[in-house]
């Protein structure tokens, strides 16, 4: 095992199960499940911004949530740090691989409580995922109070500060005695990730955190977590569908479909040249500001089918348009090529 | 709307505070009467006449208030506690406890209340306490079914996902953050409750199930009915129905305002997306024009 | 003629304190026949207000306070709301931001077309108003056959592609798409906005393209009027807004939107926010977040009016006046 690797996710799988109609549980038919996640398997290491991009459907934000023990994992081995988290969200008995036996000995909930601590989420409404009735200065010291972090309320007082000011909403006084409701989309959301910060967590899981804020805010925004990386060494999922944002500030790219990862590869490399079909068209498609370069795009028919129902074969070639008759057979695997960029296409 | 049913509500509850001060009688003294004194109308030494007892009616009114009151707050303030709870647990847990807690709640809506109430009390014998518990015990389902069905969506919000990737215990996230957003619906409902509380008291009572050692509008009833009726003694029946429904009537006005209040309608036209166009008018002020604030 | 110009259009929303908030003022702006106008702008600059106001769709608190809407030459704002109900949708029609989600629930896509084909005489009997909207449907990319689903079957692309037939179930001359593509995956945006050029061309509508998306903009528009805190800010060709801008403000936004081609530059932001409404600057609306080196007493004084500079290229501000 890579030990510089923060997290190390193999084969995750998550299927959420229908709900059967009478009908169909006369008739025994077996259950269908929604594939949201179908055997993606990455390594993020410490100190790194993976991004991971794909539209509706593709599984970029269930990815997320089962990394941070949110949902539990149908299949798959999640390894944050060394140990297995996919078994703790199960709540099931001692990790499999333990670096050090004093953790195997915790309680189901005290291991969930340190990956908590550890790992935290930026949410992508700025408008819902505050409480509005709660002040700034509460939902940035809940999770101290959750975890009894500070030893006095000066001391918590000391943090929110710290937690604030470093998301740029100085001074804090100003900003923690007002509502939600008081403040902008682009203030919230640095509330939001003073939150995930106070509790100085190694891995943050950014789920579409600028696409609901005003373009001229964006880079405010992206910029602070691109400083937080710097400053502390905070590793960063970022889960968008938006490759242009992510092709700025992130050093690896995941670029997912249906519920498994297509290209895995260096940004820039893999937005210089793109390996799969569904990355050239994705990149192709991508709104260029400016009249005078319009590309010849690749805007792929049909729609993202649905999960339920998955083509035979590589998921991808009903809509593909290099697609030959060997692609109906089986999905290909994530196989690399060069130098750390994989892809999943048997033309490539 | 709202105003005229709390200053109604407000006039009754000081009659029933001030109750030894403003009555001109102590109902609860024992009046020896001569039997011409029995059932006279109302006259200037007893504004609305004289009971079967011969007891002054105006004070026995003014201090049947604070029975009913004491019943339709504290029964309403019982079911509101347990409904809560119930629908909170129900809702947020689901699966087999949210099952379990809400076939106890149709069980308990199934049944006829009033005949149920009167059973338990025959059982249990006639006492203001047992009374509070009848009403309280049996009333709190609707608010369960209520609450349960907010909670249910109240969770799925996003904040309440921010709280559990915090690490928030289940039972914070129901007391901190789902609570308050299901509070205000709880309060309406409560407002409601009270007024069923006091129906449900008075016809307790009217049907001779009241405490008999107290004095309340339900007894009042039971008794003018039994007795003073049938001599035409309007000046004993009138008062405590027109009490009883004065009391409805302004719990009524409050609970539907407060409803109001509670479900905002949009305000903006239904073709704007209300947070782009409030954006600008909540954008924090500039520097100059910021004035102090306190720390929580 | 352009078919719609709009000339001094000021909208004023009521507070129920009785202020007026001044949320459009003196915009101006013209769509030829059969060419297309992005209307950018960030969340709050009133662009959506200026679509609604030249329809006189606004809500209660909404007033017109000053302009001429002047479609095909004759002034908008004068006629009768009768006689507007026959602009509307059958000459000037809108697909609303959100309308996807505001579909009927309960009935299906062809019932709600057919009710707007009846509705605008259009067609008179049922069965002419269900083929012309098999018509409709197959116009935009859906197979007539699916007239019969109700919106809850069609995924979000298909849901927009039937607000679009709907839009142009009367034949209209101009069409107003505020948002078209936002909550869309980027592919379904691609095939929307494609959808549209397409219908452009072969029914020679007038587009109007309400939107904060630059790239959008740079794709379809061959105008662009930039909009900031209710006033136009920069008015030119496409071409010129995002190779030769004068505005700072539309300097600045080119500079925030994230340029996949040109990967080496650094993404900027404008710091602070839009003005509010109640509480305007006195000069310039754009002055308190300037960050342009030519700043100077007057645009914190005087609002800029706004001037041609070039032919065709119009910049509502002190200093860009100044080097003409």
């Amino acid at each position: 095992m890579d030990d510089e690797a923060l997290l190390q996710v193999r084969d995750l799988c998550k299927y959420f199960p229908l709900s059967r109609g009478v009908r169909s549980l006369a008739t025994r038919k077996p259950r269908r499940y929604v594939r949201a996640v179908d055997g993606v398997s990455f390594t993020v290491q410490r100190g790194e911004i993976l991004a991971l991009v794909g539209e509706s459907g593709s599984g970029k934000t269930t990815v997320g949530m089962n990394v941070l023990g949110l949902q539990r994992p149908t299949r798959g081995q999640i390894l944050f740090n060394g140990y297995d988290v996919s078994e703790w969200a199960r709540g099931h008995g001692p990790s499999l691989e333990a670096k050090g036996g004093e953790l195997v000995s915790l309680g189901r909930r005290r291991r969930v409580m340190l990956l908590r601590q550890r790992a935290q989420m930026v949410f992508q409404d700025p408008y819902e995922s505050l409480n509005p009735r709660q002040k700034v200065f509460s939902i940035v010291s809940e999770p101290l109070e959750v975890h009894r972090l500070a030893r006095s309320r000066r001391e918590r007082e000391e943090m929110v500060r710290a937690s604030l000011e470093a998301c740029g909403l100085a001074p804090a006084d100003h900003f923690w005695g007002r509502y939600p409701g008081e403040l902008s989309g682009g203030q919230r959301q640095r509330v939001g990730i003073a939150g995930a910060l106070v509790l100085e967590p190694t891995l943050l899981v950014a789920d579409e955190p600028v696409s609901m804020l005003d373009v001229s805010i964006r880079a405010e925004i992206l910029n602070l977590l691109h400083t937080v990386r710097q400053e502390r060494g905070i590793t960063i999922l970022y889960a968008t569908h938006d490759l242009a944002t992510a092709g700025f500030f992130t050093d690896r790219m995941a670029v997912m479909y249906l519920g498994k990862i297509v290209e895995l590869g260096p940004t820039a490399q893999v937005l210089s040249k793109p390996q799969h079909p569904y990355t050239r068209a994705l990149l192709s498609v991508v709104p260029v500001p400016n009249p005078r370069r319009r590309r010849q795009r690749q805007i792929l028919q049909g729609e993202i089918p649905n999960p339920i129902d998955l083509p035979p074969g590589c998921r991808f070639h009903p809509r593909c348009p290099s697609a030959v008759p060997e692609c109906r057979e089986s999905d290909p695997p994530l196989r690399p090529g060069a130098a750390d960029h994989e892809v999943a296409c048997i033309r490539a | 709307m709202g105003v005229i049913g709390a200053l109604m509500l407000l006039l009754v509850v000081s009659v029933a505070v001030f109750a030894p001060w403003v009555a001109p009688y102590d109902p609860y003294e024992r009046v020896q009467v001569t039997p011409e004194q029995i059932l006279t109308p109302p006259d200037p030494q007893h504004l609305l006449g004289r009971d079967d007892a011969g007891k002054d009616v105006l004070s026995q009114l003014i201090y049947g208030s604070r029975v009913s009151l004491t019943v339709g707050f504290t029964a309403s303030f019982m079911a509101m506690v347990i409904g809560t709870t119930v629908g909170l647990v129900a809702g947020y847990f689901g699966g087999r406890i949210g099952n379990v807690l809400m076939r106890v709640v149709d069980f308990l809506m199934v049944i006829p209340e009033l005949p149920l109430m009167l059973v338990i009390i025959a059982v249990m014998g006639r006492g203001l306490l047992n009374i509070i518990l009848v009403i309280g015990l049996l009333g709190w389902t609707y608010t369960a079914r209520l609450v349960r069905s907010q909670v249910l969506s109240v969770k799925e919000r996003q904040f309440v996902l921010r709280a559990r990737s915090v690490g928030a215990s289940s039972v914070r996230i129901m007391t901190r953050h789902i609570f308050p957003q299901v509070l205000p619906l709880v309060i309406a409902q409560a407002v409601l409750d009270i007024s069923v509380a006091i129906l449900a008291e008075s016809t307790l009572a009217f049907l001779g199930l009241g405490d008999p050692t107290l004095v309340s509008w339900g007894n009042m009833l039971n008794f003018a009915f039994e007795r003073g009726m049938s001599r035409r003694a309007w000046w004993f029946l009138l008062p405590p129905g027109f009490a009883i429904v004065w009391v409805s009537l302004s719990l009524v006005l409050i609970g539907n305002t407060l409803d109001e209040i509670v479900n905002p309608r949009l305000r903006t036209h239904h073709l704007f997306d209300p947070r782009r166009m409030i954006a600008p008018t909540l954008a924090v002020r500039p520097a100059q024009e910021r004035e102090a604030t306190e720390p929580t | 003629m352009s078919i719609l110009d709009v000339r001094d259009l000021s909208v004023d929303y009521l507070t129920e304190d009785g202020v007026a908030l001044h949320a459009v003022e003196n915009l101006s702006l013209r769509v030829e026949r059969g060419c297309s106008l992005g209307l950018v702008g960030e969340s709050g600059c009133g662009k959506t207000t200026v679509m609604m106001g030249l329809l006189r769709l606004l809500p209660e608190e909404g007033r017109i306070v000053n302009g001429q809407v002047l479609f095909d030459g004759k002034d908008l704002l004068q006629r009768s709301e009768a006689e507007m109900r026959k602009v509307r949708w059958r000459e000037i029609s809108m697909v609303f931001q959100g309308a996807m989600n505001a579909l009927n629930p309960v009935r299906t896509i062809e019932s709600q077309i057919v009710e707007a084909l009846l509705l605008h005489h259009i067609v008179n009997d049922g069965q002419a108003a269900r083929r012309r909207a098999g018509e409709l449907l197959e116009l935009v990319g859906i197979p007539a056959t699916r007239g019969s689903q109700y919106p809850h079957q069609y995924s979000g692309g298909m849901r927009q592609r039937a607000v679009i037939a709907m839009a142009l179930a009367c034949n209209p001359r101009v069409l107003i798409a505020d948002e078209p593509t936002t909550a869309l995956d980027v592919m379904i945006q691609a095939q929307i906005l494609e959808l549209l050029e397409r219908l452009q061309a072969d029914l020679n509508l007038a587009l109007v393209l309400v939107t904060h998306d630059l790239g959008m903009v740079a794709e379809m528009c061959a105008d662009v009027l930039v909009m900031y805190g209710g006033v136009a800010a920069e008015y030119a060709s496409s071409d010129v807004i995002f190779n030769n801008p004068q505005h700072p403000y539309t300097q600045r936004l080119l500079q925030a939107f994230p340029d996949l081609e040109e990967p080496g530059s650094t993404l900027a932001s404008i710091p602070g926010t839009p003005p509010r409404l109640d509480d305007l600057p006195p000069g310039c609306r754009f002055e308190p977040r300037c960050q342009c080196e030519w700043r100077e007493a007057i645009c914190a004084h005087r609002p800029p009016p706004l001037v041609e500079i070039e032919p065709g290229h119009r910049v509502a501000c002190h200093w860009a006046a100044r080097m003409v």
